[in-house]
Parts: structure tokens; sequence; C-alpha cells
């Protein structure tokens, strides 16, 4: 292939090949051109003589593409190896950018269509500059503004190189560069930015190019939010920028710098100045969006631009609002113009879009906690009392701090009002049933705990409460009024329905109780009232289902009346027979809510009744859940469980509990009589499922009956065991038999169901069971041969993860009790588990991440049995420990590093501290710096500081009596610990990083040294060190390595004038004369 | 903005570019696409690799040419020149890795300096994983950049489709866009709550057939 002449780099390159290969990558070539072309321009630009050819490729090529490739390659020079190089080539390579960009944007032309060459460019530039500026480049700035006034297009440009220098320094410098040059270059910035500042305001006022002052605006936006504020507010500069606000050019950009201005918050005073900036905005704001503007509408048929300009509009209100407020309620003018924002804001609330609501509705949020709050800690009682809705207000009480309060509430009462109608308008759905599949291929139900709906409700429910506690009445009388429009079908429809009901529920607890049981039945008459005049089994369903919600949210209310309770809990086992899936979730996801709140009243017996509800619902348990799903049931049953939990007497709990349990106890009788005969009968599919159902019927009472679940998993504990023992046995030779398919074959991936369950079960039942360590005694050992030694025996895939968690589990519940079972844990799963994970970074990934939980709980927690290891045993341990760091799956590899953290410190406390870190020190500092070092394993980056500051730490700390270093091998006797680490770590990082000096190493770890105490001085100078690790020092500079220098610097003009156009004509001070 | 050549198929094609953190998912999220499968093993990607995706919509068929790029730095290849050209672009990042969050400005900022002004969603990945480090109200950040955000799931198919169809509509210029076939994805592992309106609406459809109980009105006196 002709592309492959290309990696020999002795000779120029040859630039039309380079355009085809690039040209193939990105445009021309089939899936193998391409991927063959990536990996030669990547061979390309890690090669590191690659950029001597960047200049000649330039020059040579018509293709941005490949021009914008040659300037990648230049690029990783400047960043990193910038400050090796000789001064006559930096220089040079200064130059050249800089008369390329020159010469490009002054044409307007070759600007515009090699914008992606000259965006490049910039980015070189400022590489540069970051390096260079401000000792070795002081005239930076001056030059750029000085090179601005020569033409627009060359303006336009340098806009851009600003704006990439403010971000470059202020935004993304962490971690690319050390603090204390973060540092300079933010003074440099600061001090030199009048130029900059009066060149924008100059283009501002002077132009009439509509790119120019684009670039302009937005140049000026990165700088906004830190240059020192009296270029802000004691110049022309807002001004100017209100001026350019009605222009729809120019209307997005100048509305961020605004925003930006708004968000600035340093004190009281530019207060003036900003009461100013926002009357003329509302001013302007008027013209281009008439008050009268249905503004829901205009954003759903707008632009792009027109509707980012409505989300822009949303955070200019919401960040003056938020920092500024205060000040626009002063006097009543101004206060009408606070009042005609708001009223925009509510506005811009009712566009139909999640992101632009999300803007307003956090700060909506953050207004009513604000007003609430000052009403609630004010001193005065009547006050707080009237908002507690304790009592009602007494005008004549107030005065002083509560009268202000008072006058404030006054001010926000209409607008609030509004609020009300909002969140009752675009009430979040609450909570979610689902039915889901799970990995097995079985139905079951999940329930997704933090999704975007969900954090809206709750945002829009606390956001309700506060509003329901600022004015109960206008609350209630707002939701009454939707309500009466639903009854008379003005605003009948089942999602207004929908929302006005959730709104309803979710205010549920914030009114005093006799004013809640008087709403609550007004709601249900009017919701009932409504159910008999709506036509249609659809409507009334929607009601019905509606009433049902809105009951549920009120266990106050259920609770004090048993009658009510009890027909709504009986019309949810109506429910269950009706066979659309909806429903059923629905009335069992209802039943477990109520149960759950009132489940005391289950178990009482009730006025006028003969037995508690609890009974009579076990009598008629068969029939109510026989139209149920399997998942259904399972849900059913925990219910009841949280029933019977609720009973304090013993006798009567195990009553209830066999009677609950006696359907799948009496079929999983059956099943083990009749395996009891032939083992073949648990083989069948049927069989198969109906044991896992019967165990997922457990497992659903064992999590809402916790330790009160022991007398059942007693009954069946030893049989279950049998199962998952033969189950597993099944698994493991349908493997080795049938080959690595077979682990996916639906047969074997059911009997792994069932095991997974029992698994599940005892986990539940373990972890919700109090914390009795009978149980844990009683119920481990016999999983020691059923589950543990099974696991041990079986073939790696036939393996289950979960008995690695199961056991982390245990450990983690039981502590200390389960000391002695730890060497039995440890033999069992150790050995073998090592095996499936050390053979690569990936197989078995669920294993590695629960293999490394359980060997941390044992470390937390069983450390005593750590100890007794041998020490082959613990060296074994020791290297897992460190193979888990070393992966860059991140899960893993942070298990590891706080585990690694927990041993060491354990250790540290322990009396073979002097032992195990005269084994491990060196090699656990040796490898944290080795994944420190690599960017692969940048997310571990704070536990690899907090393991090398227990490092350092340790020499001090007294724990350590005697040396770290072995004095049979080590002839050098150092002072003492201390010293020995400080040389240890020099000697490692200098061979480690020989692009570093010994110099800079030395006061590296000297450093580490000084800050070992204080965490955050620790930690920058370990991200300094990351930086400069990556960079070539500016050897040249310094004395000692003179002259190295120069014959580097030497061989590299003699290759780059080997090399024909490397060296720019007027570089080449050669003894030719013009002849 | 059509590529040159690029147009091996005969209906529209787009370049997508997908840039993230290391370990995000963005190859998992491709892949799921492509073959259905859900890959629990985490093995980097180097360099770059291109995918065609094929959608059908209401207004034809559309191909997005998938960018999946490397997201670990070591792996990094050609970078920013993987950009060139692109036509719209997704950020991801991992709600368990707060890190993976904090470094999206970053991506969007290369992104931004090489493709202006395309349309850029950003996505949340891993939503079905329990312990979430990234809340969702704490994510803000695409606010003032007008971009468009997704919590996704590659695991359990969650909003898996929302990206493509937002910027299949920003492309094509029409929101009334949308697709009209659902390409064939493996059953769901860990089915999240669909949490949107309408399947709420059509379980309370479903509802309605629900016989009401003539004492019904007793009830609730």
């Amino acid at each position: 292939m002709a592309a492959e002449k290309l990696r020999d780099l002795s000779q120029p390159i040859d630039v039309g090949v380079l355009d085809a290969t690039v040209a193939a990558f990105f445009v021309t070539g089939s899936k193998e051109e391409r991927a063959a072309a990536d990996q030669i321009l990547r061979d390309l630009q890690a090669n590191p003589d690659m950029w001597l050819q960047v200049v000649h490729i330039l020059q040579n090529t018509n293709s941005l593409d490949t021009k914008f490739f040659a300037l990648q390659v230049l690029e990783g020079v400047i960043k990193y190896r910038w400050n090796a190089l000789p001064v006559e080539q930096r220089d040079g390579m200064k130059n050249y950018i800089s008369e390329v960009i020159v010469q490009l944007s002054s044409n307007e032309a070759s600007f515009r269509s090699e914008r992606l060459y000259v965006n490049k460019l910039n980015v070189i530039l400022v590489q540069i500059v970051k390096h260079d500026w401000p000792a070795k480049w002081t005239s930076f700035i001056p030059d750029l503004v000085a090179a601005a006034k020569t033409s627009e297009t060359i303006c336009e440009n340098c806009m851009a190189i600003l704006k990439l220098l403010s971000e470059e320094v202020f935004d993304f410098s962490r971690g690319e560069m050390t603090q204390q040059k973060i540092k300079e270059l933010k003074q440099s910035l600061n001090s030199e930015f009048k130029l900059i500042h009066e060149l924008c305001l100059y283009v501002l006022s002077a132009s009439q190019r509509q790119d120019l002052i684009r670039a302009t605006l937005s140049a000026l936006h990165a700088y906004l939010s830190w240059i020192p504020l009296g270029y802000i507010f004691e110049s022309t500069l807002l001004e100017t920028l209100l001026k350019f606000f009605p222009v729809p050019a120019y209307r997005n950009l100048t509305i961020q710098c605004l925003t930006e201005v708004a968000a600035l918050n340093f004190g009281d005073f530019y207060n003036v100045q900003y009461v100013k900036m926002y009357t003329i905005f509302i001013g302007q704001l008027r013209i281009i969006l008439p008050p009268s503007t249905k503004i829901p509408e205009a954003y759903s048929s707008g632009s792009g631009e027109e509707q980012a300009f409505i989300q822009n509009l949303a955070l200019f209100f919401t960040s003056f609002f938020k920092f500024h407020i205060r000040v626009l309620e002063s006097t009543p003018e101004v206060v009408s113009l606070l009042l005609a924002g708001l009223e925009y804001l509510i506005n811009i609330s009712y566009v139909d879009d999640t992101e632009v609501f999300k803007v307003c509705l956090d700060y909506w949020n953050s207004l009513v906690l604000e007003l609430f709050d000052a009403h609630h800690n004010s001193d005065n009682p009547a006050v707080s009392a009237s908002l507690m809705g304790l009592q009602p207000f007494l005008p004549g009480m107030v005065d002083g701090l509560g009268s202000q309060v008072m006058q404030r509430r006054q001010l926000y009462s209409h607008p609030m009002s509004k609020l009300r109608g909002l969140m009752i308008n675009r009430m979040a759905k609450p909570e979610e049933v689902l039915i889901v599949e799970d990995e097995n291929g079985n139905i079951v139900r999940e329930t997704m705990k933090d999704n975007d709906v969900l954090v809206q409700y709750k945002i829009m429910r606390e956001t309700l409460i506060y509003l329901s506690h600022l004015d109960h009445d206008d609350t209630e009388k707002q939701m009454l009024r939707k309500l009466n429009k639903q009854l008379s079908g003005e605003e009948w429809a089942w999602n207004n329905l929908n929302t006005l009901c959730w709104a309803i529920g979710s205010i549920s607890g914030s009114m005093a109780e006799d004013q809640e049981n008087r709403f609550l039945v007004m709601v249900i008459r009017d919701l009932l009232n409504l159910c008999e005049i709506t036509k249609g089994k659809d409507n009334k369903a929607v009601i019905a289902s509606n009433i049902m919600y809105v009951v549920g949210q009120y266990p106050r209310f259920l609770r004090a009346h048993w009658k009510f309770l009890k027909t709504v809990v009986n019309k949810l086992f109506e429910f269950m027979h009706e066979t659309h899936p909806g429903v059923q979730d629905m009335a069992c996801d209802t039943f477990l809510k109520i149960v759950q709140k009132c489940k005391r009243k289950f178990v009482i017996v009730q006025v006028g009744e003969n037995e508690p509800f609890v009974s009579e619902l076990l009598t008629g348990l068969a029939t109510t859940v026989q139209d149920l799903e399997p998942h259904q049931i399972h849900s059913f049953y925990e219910s009841v469980g949280n029933m019977i939990q609720a009973e304090s007497d013993p006798q009567k709990r195990d009553e209830y509990l066999q009677r609950l349990m006696a359907l799948p106890n009496q079929k999983w009788a059956e099943i083990i009589g009749q395996a009891r005969h032939s083992v073949e009968f648990l083989k069948d599919q049927v069989v198969i499922r109906t044991v896992l159902n019967i165990l997922q019927t457990n497992t659903s009472a064992a999590t809402s009956l916790g330790t009160y679940f022991l007398s059942q998993i007693s009954l069946i504990f030893l049989d279950m065991l049998n199962v998952y023992r033969m189950y597993s046995e099944l698994v493991s030779t349908n493997i080795t038999e049938g080959g690595p398919y077979a682990s996916k074959t639906s047969f074997v991936k059911l009997l792994r169901s069932v095991k997974r369950e029992t698994l599940k079960l005892i986990e539940t039942f373990l972890d919700k069971a109090e914390d009795q360590p009978h149980i844990g005694k009683q119920f481990v050992p016999p999983m020691m041969e059923s589950v543990l030694g099974d696991y041990a025996r079986n073939v790696p895939d036939a393996r289950e993860s979960e008995v690695l968690s199961l056991f982390a589990t245990i450990i983690n519940k039981y502590k200390a009790t389960m000391l002695d079972d730890v060497p039995h844990i440890f033999e069992a799963v150790f050995q073998c588990t090592l095996e499936m994970i050390t053979k690569n970074f990936e197989d078995y990934p669920e294993h590695r991440l629960k293999f490394f939980s359980l060997l941390r709980a044992i470390a937390t927690f069983c450390f005593p049995a750590l100890i007794k290891l041998s020490s082959p045993q613990l060296k074994l341990v020791m290297d897992s420990i460190i193979w888990a760091f070393r992966h860059t799956e991140r899960n893993i590899a942070e298990t590891g590093l706080n585990l690694l953290l927990e041993m060491l410190k354990n250790f540290q406390q322990s009396e073979f501290c002097n032992q195990f870190y005269r084994s491990y020190f060196m090699q656990i500092e040796q490898e944290i710096f080795a994944v420190l070092t690599d960017t692969f394993h940048k997310p571990g980056f704070k536990l690899h500081v907090l393991v090398l500051q227990q490092l350092f730490c340790l020499p001090e700390s007294g724990a350590l009596t005697e040396p770290l270093w072995d004095a049979t091998t080590v002839p050098y006797p150092y002072p003492d610990n201390v010293a020995f680490v400080r040389e240890y770590t020099i000697k490692l990082l200098s061979s480690s990083f020989p692009n570093m000096t010994a110099a800079e190493v030395t006061q590296f770890v000297n450093g580490l040294y000084e800050s070992r105490n204080d965490p955050s001085g620790f930690k920058n100078n370990i991200r300094d060190f990351l930086v400069q690790s990556k960079e070539f020092s500016a050897q040249d500079n310094k004395d000692l390595y003179a002259e190295e220098a120069a014959a580097q610097r030497e061989r590299e003009r003699q290759r780059m004038l080997s090399i024909p156009g490397l060296i720019a004509p007027n570089e080449i001070q050669d003894e030719m004369v013009d002849s | 903005m059509a590529l040159p050549n690029q147009q091996t198929v005969d209906y529209p094609s787009f370049k997508l570019v997908i840039v993230g953190d290391g370990g995000t998912g963005k190859t998992t999220f491709v892949k799921r696409h492509l073959t259905g499968e859900f890959e629990k093993k985490y093995e980097p990607t180097i360099g770059v690799e291109v995918h065609p995706l094929d959608f059908f919509t209401n207004c034809g068929k559309i191909r997005f040419y998938c960018w999946d790029t490397a997201g670990q730095e070591k792996f990094g290849g050609l970078r920013d020149g993987y950009y060139i050209h692109g036509q719209c672009a997704i950020i991801m990042f991992d709600v368990t890795a707060r890190l993976t969050y904090k470094n999206v400005p970053t991506w969007h900022r290369d992104l931004c300096r090489v493709c202006e002004n395309i349309p850029i969603v950003l996505c949340g990945n891993k939503v079905d994983v329990k312990n979430r480090q990234v809340k969702a109200k704490q994510v803000t950040f695409h606010r003032k950049k007008n971009l468009q955000y997704y919590e996704i799931s590659a695991k359990s198919n969650y909003n898996f489709e929302k990206p493509f169809l937002y910027l299949a509509r920003k492309l094509a210029g029409d929101q009334n866009l949308h697709f009209v076939e659902t390409p064939a994805l493996a059953p769901p592992e860990v089915h999240i709550d669909i949490a949107d309106q309408q399947k709420n609406e059509a379980e309370l459809l479903q509802a309605a057939a629900q016989p009401l109980p003539d004492d019904d009105d007793d009830i609730f006196e």
C-alpha cells in the first residue's frame, strides 16, 4: 500500500499520499480503508519525528483536513515538549504560526473558507502563549490588539483568540498547568484587560459588521464572569450591551452577556446600576416581546434561535432574581417592573419543554423557600402560627420584623397565587409502577427510583407545600375551583384531572388535621360527583383511579376512618380481578402503599367486627390472588407481610404467617415429596418454574417480615439448599458437556434463576433480620457445603457471583461473629475466583466486583482473620488488591483502593505493623505511582492521593519501630525511615520520569513531605507533579544540562536542514550569495 | 452540510460524533443498537470506530454514521481530528461517576472548536444503577449551552432513541418528525419505568374498562 511509505520519516513526507490517506480516512474510504488510514495517521502522530515535517506539509497541501492533522501533531509537541526545544525553533514556530494566522485572517475569503484551519491555528497559538506569556512574550496582548486594528477580519479572529485565552486560563486550566502558572496567567490577563476592554468597546461602537460584532460579544461573554467589576459598571459597557439587545442578530449573545452580569454577586455597591440595567431591559423586552404574547404558543412555533431566546430569557430572569431580587423591592415603580418580570417568567414556565421548565422550576423552588423561611423563622408567634395552620392570622398582632415579612408576603401574593396555578397545571407524575423482564427472562416488578420525572415531582411537591403554607386558603380555593371546572366540563380532560389529583395528593400533611379532613371530604365528594355525572366507562375509570390515588396519599385520614379504609382496600381487591395489566398493577401497588402506612389497623379487631382484617383476608387469600400474575402475587405477599409484622403477639404472628404461606408451602411439600421418589421430577421445566415462583414468594414475604420470617425460612431452608445443590450440579454438568453455549440455553438459564433466587432469599432474610448473632450461626454452617463447597467444585461458568455478594452481606451484617468462618470462606472462593479473574481485566466482570467487595467486608470486620493468614496467603491477598486497583474499570479499581486504605490503616494499628510495611511499603508506593501517572486511572486520583498521604505520614506516626528497609540487602544506613522514604521516592520517580530534572523531582518529594498533614496542599502538589511529569522541562535553561542541550539542538537542526523546506528560508544563515 | 462522497446510501446520512470520558458507555450504547447485545465487559475503544445506524422516520429512512471515539486519553488517537465534518454530536457521561460529568465542559469545548453550531445532546448514562453520584438536579451544564439533555440507560434501553430523534429533528428542521418503526432491540435487562406520560395515560386508559361497582357512592360517605 502506497500509504505505508509515509511511515518513513527520514525524508520529506509525500504530501500527495498523505492527502489521499487523510481523505480515505475522513471521506472516501471504505470501512477497511478508513481503519487502515486511521492506523497510519495515529502512528504518524505518535512518531516523535513527525512534527519536523509539519511546516513542509502545511506549505504543500491544499486539504484542510491534512492541515488540521499536521497542526494536531504540532499541538502535542507544544503541549509537552515546548520548553525542551531550542529557543530558535520556538521562535521560528511562533512566528510561522502568527504569520499564517495574520495572512489567512486578513483576507475575508480565505478567512471564511479555511475556517477550520484558522480555528486550529488559533488553538495552537494559544497553546504557545500559555507557555511563553508573559515572561517570554511580554507584548502579546498589545501585539494582538495592534493587529486587531489593522483589519476587520483580523479583528474578528483576534476576538476568537481572546476568547480562547480566557477559556484556557479561567475555565480549563485545572490539571493542565501548575498552580503557580495558572496564578501567573490570571494575574497577567487581569492586568492587561484594560487594552482588551478598550478594543471591545471600540469595536462595538464603531463597527457595522455583523460577524465582527458577534465575535466581540461572544469574546466578552467569556470575560464577564471574572473581570474587575469596574470595567462593567463604571464604563459604557452595560449601556452598549443593552443597545444591542433589541437587534435580532445579537439578541441571544447579548442576553447571555447580561445573564453573566446578573449572576455576579459582590455586595450592594452596584445596586443602582443593577436597577438601571433591569429597568432598561424590561423596557426593551416589552417592545421585543409584548407582555400580551402567548409565550408557550410562540415557543412551539418558533425557530431554533427564537426557542433559544426564550430559554435564555428564563436564564436571565432566574439569575437576576436569584441574586438581586431585593434591590427590585425598593420603590413602587421598580416593584411594578419586578412584577412584570415575574409575570414573564410565569408565562415562560408554561412552555412545553422540560429543560425550559426546569430552569424556571429551580428558581420558583428557591424563591418560595426564601419567602417561607422568612415567615417560618420570624420571631413573631402570630406569623409562624398562621403559617403552620395552627390558628387564623391576626393582623393586629404584627409589627417590626413580622410586619416586614408580611409586607413582602403581600408584595408577592399575586405571583405566588399564579404559581400555585402553574404547579397544579404541570404537576409531574409522582411514581411509577412497572412490569419488567429481568436477565433470566422472568417478569418482575421494578421501580425506577431516581428518574427525571420523579425528581421533578419532588421539587414540585416541595414547592407546592411551601406555597400551601404561605396561603392555605388560596391553595384550597384554587384546587377546589379547578375541580369545579372539571365538574362543569370547562377544563375536563384526563391529563388535567390527573395533574390536579397529583397536586392534591402531594400536599398531604401540610394542613392541620381538621382542615385536611374538611378539604379531603370536599375533594372526594366532588370527585364522586364527577364520577356520577361523567359518561363513559373510560372516564369513570380514570376518575376512580384518581380517587384511589388521592386517598392513598392521605394515610392520616385513612387511619382515622376505618370503615373508609376497609372499603378502599376491598375495592382494590376487586380491581385485582380485572385482567387488564395496568389495573391489577395499580391495585397491587396502592395496596402495598396503604398497608405500609396503616398496617396496625389491619391486625386489631375493629369496632363491630369479629376478627382482625388480616385474618379475614387470609381466609379469602386464594380467591383474592387467583387472577393475579406471579409478580403481582409477590407484591401482595409483601403487603400482607407488612400487616403481619405489625402484630405484636408472637403466637398470632406465627399463625398468620403459616396461613399466608400455606399455599406455597403445600406446593413446596408436594414437589419435595415427589423428588424424594425420583430426582428426575425436579428437572421438569414446569416444576422448575414453580420452584422459582415459590422462592420469589418467600423473598417477598421476607422483605417485609424481617426477623419474623424465621419460622418460615427454617421450615424450607435445608430442602432448599438440597435443591440448590442439585440444580447447581446440573448446570455444571450441562456446561461441561455442552460447551460454552450451554450456559446460554433456556434450561440452564432457568436453573440459574432458581440458584440466584435461593441466594437472594437467604440474603434478603439475613439482611432484614434484626442483628441476632444466633441467626447467623444457625444459617451459615449449612451453607458451607451446599453453597460454598458447591461454588468451589463448579466449573467457572456455573459459579454464581451472587455467592460472593451473599457472603459479603453476611459479613457486613454479622461482623466479627463470622471470624471463625472466614478461613472456610477463603478456602472455598479465593483461589478459584482469582483464577477466573486474573487472566485478563475483562472476563467475569460481576465476579470481579463482588469478589473485591467480599474481601473488603472481611478486611473491615474480620481483620484478625487476615492477620492469621500465612505469609504466602497474605501475599496473595495483597497481590489481588494491587490487581484490583490496576483495573481500568472504575468500580473495581475504587473497591481495590478503598480496601487498600483499610488494610493500611488496620495494619498500622496492629502488632504486625513493622513486618507488614517492610514487606509491602515499597511495592505499594511504586504501584500507586504507576496508576497515578497513568491517565487510564484518572478517576482514582482522589484515592491514590489518600493512599500516598497515608504512606507519607506513616514514618513519623510512631507505629513503626524498625527500619522499613532491609538492612541485609541495603548497605547504606539511613538515619531514619523518613529519610529512607524520601530517598526511595526520589529514586523511584527519577528513574520513571527521565523528562524531569533531579531538582524538580526533589522539590516535589520535599513538597509532599511538607504538606503531608494538609490534605488540599498535598493534593495540589500531586496535581502539579502530574502536569510536570508529562512535560519535558526547560532543560536548555539549566546550566547543568547546557552542554547536552546544545548538542541536541545541533542534532535537531541538522535533521531539519536535511529536510528541504522545514526551516523557512529567512532562518537559514547560509553563505549563498544572491547572484 | 452534505459530506463530499459520503453518500454511500441513497437516503440522507449524517456524521454523528460521540464523545465523553472512558467507561461512560459510548460503545455499549452504539452496540446496543447495532447488535442488540448489552456488553458487560469493559474494553476501551482505541482511536475511533465508525458504525452506520439506520432509523426509519415518517419522512423516510435516515442514517447516522456514528463515530464512536475513544474516551481514554491514552487511546485518544486523532482526538479532535475525529470531529471534522461532524454534523451532530452526543456527549456522554456516567451518572454513577462524578468526574465524568465534571469533564463534560471540556468535551463540549473541544467539539465546539471544531464543529461550530451543530446540534448536541448531552446524555447521562447508567441511570439504572442504584448508586447515582450525579443527581438529575445537579445536571445543569446544558442549560446555558442550549444543549438537549437525556437520562439514558444502555443496559435497559431506557430513552434509547431519544437522542437520535432529537438530532434527526434538528437536522431535518422538522419538529414533527418521528420514528415509525422501532429498530430491533434486545429485550431490556433491567426495565426502567417508561417514565413518559403517554404510557401512564395508556394505563389509565386500560383502567377504563373496569366496571365501577354500584355501591360506589355509598362507599365514600
